[in-house]
C-alpha cells in the first residue's frame, strides 16, 4: 500500500498544475478559445503520455495519464484530452488493427487529430437497447445514420467513435471510427451548463470504409463497457482535482474576508463547513485514485472500485461545491466571480459516466450481495 | 502509487486470522463486556497469546522487545483484531504508555514496565479525562503537590476506561496552578492499588461497564513515576493521541457489521415476500455504506502511510477517526432501520435478531464520536492544522 506519487507522478503533478495554473483555469473556461492553448497542450506531448512509444507516444501509462487529468480537472483544462487520450485511445489499442491503430494513435498523440465519442442517444444512458443507430452495408463498406447526443468535442474533432447496430441481436453493435469531414454529418449544439463544446451528431447515410470498423463485428458493448469504466474512474479523479481546487479557493476566501472584525475563517460554523469540505475531498481523491489504478492494472476489483469512486465522487463534490457557495456569501452567487465555473463542471461531470445512483447498483452488483 | 498491500503483508494477515480463528471461541460475535469475568479472562489468555507471537507489541523497536513492524503492518493488525471483535488488544499499554515510555521514560522506568507490557502482564488505563475537562483537556484539575521524593494528589478522573481491570494508570495532573494551563501538566505513572485510590463503577447506556470514576484522596506517588520533565506533561500527554485518532478500529468494525446485515439481508424478507437483498433501494444503500467504509479506510491508511515516512499528519488522523466513526454509525444505523421493531429489543432477548447486535452496538458507539477527541474537536483540528485557519 503506496499512496505516494513516485518521481514520475510527482513530476507530471507539479508541472502539470504549474503550467494549467498558467495557462488555463477559469480565464480560459471563460473564453472556450481553446486553439492556441491546445498546440502548447499537444508540443508538452500531454495527449500521448499514455500511448505506447511503438505508436508514438510517451508510453507512460493510464496511471501516470491519471495524475495528468486530476490536475486538469482542478484547473478547468479544455481541449479533448479526455476524450481523445482517455476515452479513444486505449480502445484503439486494445481493438483496431495494427493499419488503423498506425494511423490514428499518432495523430492523438500529437494533438493533431483528435477523436470523439458517439455512443449515447436519446435516452442518455450506456445500455445497448437504447443504440438505435444503424449500420448497413455497402460495397466498400458500411453506411451510418442516426443521432448520437452528448457528442463532446462533435464538431471539431478529426475522427468519431460512434456506435452502431450492425445485426437483429440485442448486443449486435459494433463501433466504427467515421472520419469527421465524411459526407453525411450534421450536428447542432447542446449548449452546455458547463461550456463544453458537446453537440448533437446526425449521421445520414455516412459511408464508412471497412478498415475503419474498430474491432470484430457485433463486439461493441464490452469494448464500450472497458470505456464507460474508464471514463467513470477518470472523471472521478477530475472532480477530485475540482474539489481539491475548491476547497483551496474557498480556504483562501475565509481567511481574507473580515466581518465582525475578524477573518470569517475564524468562526467555528465557518472552519467546520471547511473541515467537512477537507475530509469529502481527500475522501473522494483516495477512492479515485485508486479506481484508476485498478482501472491501469486491470484489477479484478477494478469494477467495484471504479463505482466506489464514481459514487463518491459524483455525490460529495457537487456538495462541497455548494457549501463553498455558501461560504463565499453573496459574491460566490455572481457571475464575475469564478467559482460557479467549478460548479458547472462539477454537476456536469457528476451526471457524466453514470451518476451515483447508477454507480451504487453498479456496485450492488459486483459485491453480489443476493 | 500502489493500492495492494505487499506480499508479505497479506500473508501476516493470513497468519493472524488463523491464529484469532484458534483463539476465539466457535460462532464468536464480540465480547459481553469488560465487567463480565469470563469475557476478561479470554481477553487476559488472547493478550498472552498475542504476546508469546510476538505480535503484541510487534510495532515496538526491537531494543525494547518489539518487531520493528511498520505502520502498514501494524494497522492491519489492528484492522483484523477489530474485524474479529478479538479482545487482548492491549491498546493502553502496548499503544499509548509503553510508546510513550520509549520515548520520555527514565532508563529505570522503561527496565520497569516495558517487559511486563510485552509480555502482557500488567495492565494500564489512562486519566486524562475529568468531571469538568473534557474537550477543554488542558483545563484539568487533579493537583500533585511534590513533598521530598513523593507527589502527593489530589483529585478525581473520569471516563476511565478499564480503571476496575487495571494495575497501573497513566494520568495528566496539575504541578503548577500558576502556570498557563499548557504549561503547569505533568504526566504521572501510578500504581492503582495505592492508598486512597478508589474507583466507582459507571454503566454506559448500552449497559456495560467499560468505565469509571476514579478518586484520588492524598495518594502518594514517588517521584521517580513522574514522566519526562515536570510540567512538560501536556506535550507528553498528547503525544498518545495520535493513534487514538486512527479511524480503523470503527472502521473495521463497521465492516464487520456490514458483513453481517448483508448477511441478514439474504434471508430476512422484505414486505413483497422477496429478500431484502434483492430490493433495489436496500441494494443502493448497502452499495453506498460499503463505498463510505472504504472510503474511511483510504483515510486510514493514509495516516499509516504518512507515519511510515516519518510524519504525523494530525490533521489527517482526526480526518479518518472523523471518517471511520460516522462511517461504523451509519452502517448501524441503516441495521436498526432494516431491523425494525427487532431492533430495539434487548441483546439477550431469545426474539431479538442478530442477537440484539446492533442495538447494543448502536447505543455503545455513541461513544466513539465523543471519546479522543469530539467530532467537532476533530473539525477544529482539521481546520487549524490541516487548513491553517486563524483560532480566535
Amino acid at each position: 500500500m503506496d499512496l505516494g506519487f513516485d518521481e514520475t507522478e510527482q513530476m507530471i503533478r507539479v508541472s502539470g498544475a504549474e503550467f494549467l495554473a498558467q495557462e488555463a483555469g477559469p480565464a480560459l473556461a471563460r473564453s472556450g478559445d481553446v486553439e492556441a492553448f491546445w498546440r502548447q497542450v499537444s508540443e508538452l506531448g500531454w495527449p500521448g503520455l499514455a500511448i505506447p512509444e511503438t505508436h508514438g507516444g510517451a508510453g507512460m501509462g493510464l496511471a501516470a495519464l491519471g495524475v495528468l487529468i486530476e490536475q486538469w480537472g482542478a484547473h478547468l483544462g479544455q481541449g479533448p484530452l479526455f476524450e481523445s487520450s482517455v476515452l479513444v485511445a486505449p480502445l484503439l489499442e486494445q481493438a483496431a488493427d495494427e493499419r488503423l491503430a498506425k494511423e490514428i494513435l499518432p495523430a492523438i498523440g500529437d494533438g493533431s487529430g483528435s477523436a470523439a465519442v458517439a455512443i449515447l442517444e436519446e435516452s442518455a444512458k450506456w445500455r445497448s437497447d437504447d443504440i438505435h443507430t444503424a449500420a448497413v452495408r455497402t460495397d466498400t463498406g458500411w453506411a451510418i445514420t442516426g443521432e448520437k447526443r452528448f457528442v463532446s468535442y462533435g464538431e471539431s474533432c478529426a475522427n468519431v467513435l460512434v456506435a452502431a447496430r450492425t445485426g437483429d441481436g440485442a448486443d449486435d453493435i459494433s463501433l466504427f471510427l467515421v472520419d469527421r469531414s465524411s459526407d453525411g454529418i450534421s450536428s447542432e449544439s447542446l449548449d452546455h451548463a458547463s461550456g463544453a463544446p458537446m453537440s448533437v451528431l446526425r449521421f445520414n447515410e455516412t459511408t464508412v470504409d471497412e478498415g475503419r470498423l474498430v474491432g470484430e463485428i457485433n463486439s461493441g458493448c464490452p469494448l464500450i463497457e472497458s470505456l464507460m469504466l474508464r471514463g467513470a474512474a477518470f472523471q472521478s479523479i477530475q472532480l477530485a482535482g475540482l474539489g481539491r481546487r475548491v476547497l483551496e479557493i474557498t480556504t483562501d476566501y475565509v481567511k481574507d474576508r473580515h466581518q465582525f472584525g475578524v477573518p470569517i475563517g475564524a468562526f467555528q460554523a465557518v472552519q467546520h463547513h471547511l473541515a467537512d469540505m477537507a475530509v469529502s475531498v481527500r475522501r473522494v481523491e483516495h477512492l479515485a485514485r485508486q479506481a484508476v489504478w485498478s482501472v491501469a492494472e486491470d484489477s479484478p476489483e477494478a469494477e467495484a472500485n471504479v463505482a466506489r469512486a464514481k459514487m463518491a465522487a459524483s455525490g460529495l463534490i457537487p456538495e462541497v461545491c455548494w457549501t463553498a457557495h455558501q461560504c463565499h456569501g453573496a459574491i460566490g452567487f455572481t457571475q464575475e466571480h469564478d467559482l460557479h465555473l467549478y460548479t458547472r463542471h462539477a454537476l456536469s461531470w457528476a451526471a457524466e459516466f453514470g451518476d451515483a445512483t447508477v454507480h451504487s447498483d453498479r456496485l450492488a452488483s459486483s459485491l453480489d450481495l443476493s | 502509487m500502489q493500492f495492494q498491500f505487499t506480499e508479505e503483508d497479506e500473508q501476516f494477515r493470513g497468519e493472524l486470522r488463523s491464529f484469532l480463528a484458534e483463539q476465539l471461541p466457535a460462532e464468536w460475535t464480540g465480547p459481553a463486556d469488560e465487567a463480565d469475568d469470563e469475557d476478561w479472562a479470554l481477553n487476559q489468555r488472547i493478550k498472552k497469546a498475542l504476546a508469546d507471537r510476538g505480535w503484541l507489541v510487534m510495532h515496538w523497536p526491537k531494543a525494547y522487545g518489539g518487531m520493528d513492524a511498520s505502520p502498514m503492518r501494524n494497522i492491519i493488525f489492528a484492522e483484523e483484531m477489530a474485524y474479529h471483535r478479538a479482545p487482548g488488544n492491549d491498546r493502553f499499554g502496548t499503544r499509548m504508555i509503553g510508546p510513550v515510555l520509549q520515548h520520555y521514560g527514565t532508563g529505570e522506568q522503561k527496565s520497569q514496565y516495558l517487559s511486563d507490557i510485552a509480555m502482557g502482564s500488567t495492565q494500564w488505563c489512562q486519566g486524562y479525562s475529568e468531571p469538568d475537562a473534557g474537550s477543554d483537556l488542558a483545563s484539568l484539575k487533579t493537583r500533585a503537590v511534590l513533598e521530598g521524593d513523593r507527589f502527593i494528589v489530589n483529585g478525581a478522573k473520569i471516563w476511565t476506561s478499564l480503571a476496575h481491570r487495571a494495575d497501573m494508570i497513566f494520568m495528566l495532573v496539575r504541578t503548577d496552578p500558576d502556570a498557563p494551563k499548557h504549561r503547569g501538566i505533568s504526566m504521572l505513572l501510578v500504581d492503582m492499588k495505592s492508598a486512597g485510590v478508589q474507583v466507582r463503577p459507571i454503566i454506559n447506556m448500552s449497559g456495560s461497564h467499560s468505565f469509571n470514576q476514579v478518586i484520588f484522596d492524598d495518594v502518594e506517588v514517588p517521584a521517580e513515576n513522574l514522566v519526562g520533565a515536570l510540567n512538560n506533561g501536556w506535550r507528553v500527554g498528547m503525544s498518545v493521541l495520535n493513534y487514538e485518532r486512527s479511524g480503523i478500529d470503527y472502521v473495521a468494525w463497521g465492516q464487520r457489521a456490514w458483513d453481517e446485515l448483508v448477511e441478514f439481508c439474504r434471508t430476512e424478507k422484505g414486505v413483497d415476500g422477496q429478500s431484502l437483498a434483492s430490493d433495489q433501494t436496500v441494494r443502493r444503500k448497502l452499495a453506498e455504506l460499503d463505498a463510505e467504509l472504504e472510503g474511511a479506510r483510504l483515510l486510514t491508511y493514509d495516516v499509516a502511510w504518512h507515519q511510515q515516512q516519518g510524519e504525523a499528519p494530525a490533521d489527517v488522523a482526526s480526518m479518518s477517526k472523523l471518517a471511520g466513526t460516522l462511517a461504523n454509525r451509519n452502517v448501524l444505523d441503516y441495521g436498526l432501520k432494516l431491523l425494525g421493531m427487532y431492533g430495539v429489543l434487548e441483546k439477550g432477548s431469545p426474539y431479538a435478531k442478530l442477537q440484539g447486535r446492533f442495538f447494543k452496538m448502536r447505543m455503545f458507539y455513541t461513544s466513539g464520536e465523543i471519546l479522543a477527541g469530539t467530532t467537532e474537536i476533530q473539525k477544529n483540528l482539521i481546520a487549524w492544522r490541516g487548513l491553517e485557519l486563524p483560532r480566535v
